[in-house]
């Protein structure tokens, strides 16, 4: 990894925790879903101040470039955070409509 | 006499609930209680409809910490100066309310808390491993010793009431706990004695209780420095 790439991570890191932070702190973000971020960054930032670890697994697995891993790794916490938020935002539709028809029905009632 | 809402937040405890308010007719008849139906799949709204339960019927499951803030919420809008969560599985003595509420008034507490094992000790299992590392983690961010801070058992006094109704982080859980205390709000404990649940199955599982462990260190070891003390 180049000292660019790495200085890269470890500030866009940082900045994406301290974002969090500061969201927590003005109460507009829930704890639980801050835990993914932060681990996140925490991930980033370790591979940025430790690249050996990058190097040494990117030997072991027998990719070419060390930042190739890296990318992998992202791509696929993001891929993770995809798939658990399609299902939350499913899990909310599905509310939503019942919500929505709840409302509608009992509407109905009061007004007759 | 101070004015209390008992809430009791209820997913399909259909098995339970006749009971649970059974009982808390004819032990605290003195006290206003309201169910949270939390958008059960079973009976538990017709139970309550039936038997003329006074009952918040919410349309979709929201979890325990939507159903237990719509109960904060219904009694900081109905005037209520303090709110106790009482479980609807029956694991909650109501035998033990008065004395909650007693201690809130004569030590000007804002939380009481019916803690299992104030002067009993705790046992040896899994689920308690896990409290004890809760109760380690908030004696040293806060420096006070809650003997039980998995206990559902909670009063809420009239300065916490609002934060917990209208709060983004303030989930009727531990960590919510730590941050009270660490906001100065006076938190006392008594000792009380829970049943086991009679009927239906509790919502912790093996994976969850994981999940939740993990979380609630988090947050009170880390998140909590950054939360403003309101």
């Amino acid at each position: 990894m180049t000292t660019a790439m790495r200085v890269m991570l470890i500030a866009g890191s940082v900045l994406t925790a301290l974002y969090v932070l500061v969201r927590i702190r003005r109460n507009r973000m829930q704890t639980e879903n801050s835990l993914f971020w932060i681990f996140f960054s925490l991930i980033l930032v370790i591979l940025g101040i430790f690249p050996q670890i990058a190097h040494w697994c990117a030997r072991a697995l027998g990719f070419i470039s060390t930042v190739n891993l890296v990318y992998l790794v992202i791509i696929f916490l993001l891929v993770v955070k995809v798939f658990l938020q399609d299902q939350r935002l499913a899990k909310t539709e599905a509310q939503l409509t019942k919500m929505a028809q709840t409302y509608a029905i009992d509407h109905k009632d009061k007004s007759e | 006499m101070l004015k209390l809402l008992i809430v009791i937040p209820a997913y399909n405890e259909a098995e339970n609930i006749e009971m649970v308010i059974r009982e808390l007719e004819e032990t605290v008849p003195e006290y206003d209680y309201v169910v949270i139906n939390d958008g059960s799949a079973d009976r538990t709204a017709e139970i309550c409809r039936e038997k003329g339960f006074p009952m918040l019927d919410l349309p979709v499951n929201l979890g325990l910490t939507g159903a237990f803030q719509t109960g904060m919420r219904y009694a900081c809008e109905k005037g209520y100066d303090a709110a106790i969560q009482i479980d609807a599985d029956g694991q909650h003595d109501p035998r033990y309310i008065p004395e909650m509420v007693r201690v809130m008034e004569e030590e000007e507490a804002d939380l009481v808390i019916g803690s299992r094992f104030k002067t009993e000790k705790k046992p040896h299992t899994a689920r308690m491993a896990g409290s004890t590392l809760i109760e380690i983690c908030i004696k040293v961010t806060t420096g006070k010793r809650l003997t039980d801070p998995t206990s559902g058992m909670r009063l809420y006094g009239k300065r916490v009431l609002k934060q917990m109704a209208y709060g983004v982080n303030f989930r009727p859980e531990p960590d919510t706990m730590a941050h009270l205390i660490r906001s100065g709000n006076k938190v006392e404990e008594i000792q009380v004695t829970m049943r086991e649940r009679t009927a239906g199955d509790s919502y912790l599982t093996i994976g969850r209780s994981a999940r939740y462990m993990l979380q609630m260190c988090m947050d009170i070891l880390f998140i909590q420095w950054v939360r403003k003390k309101e």
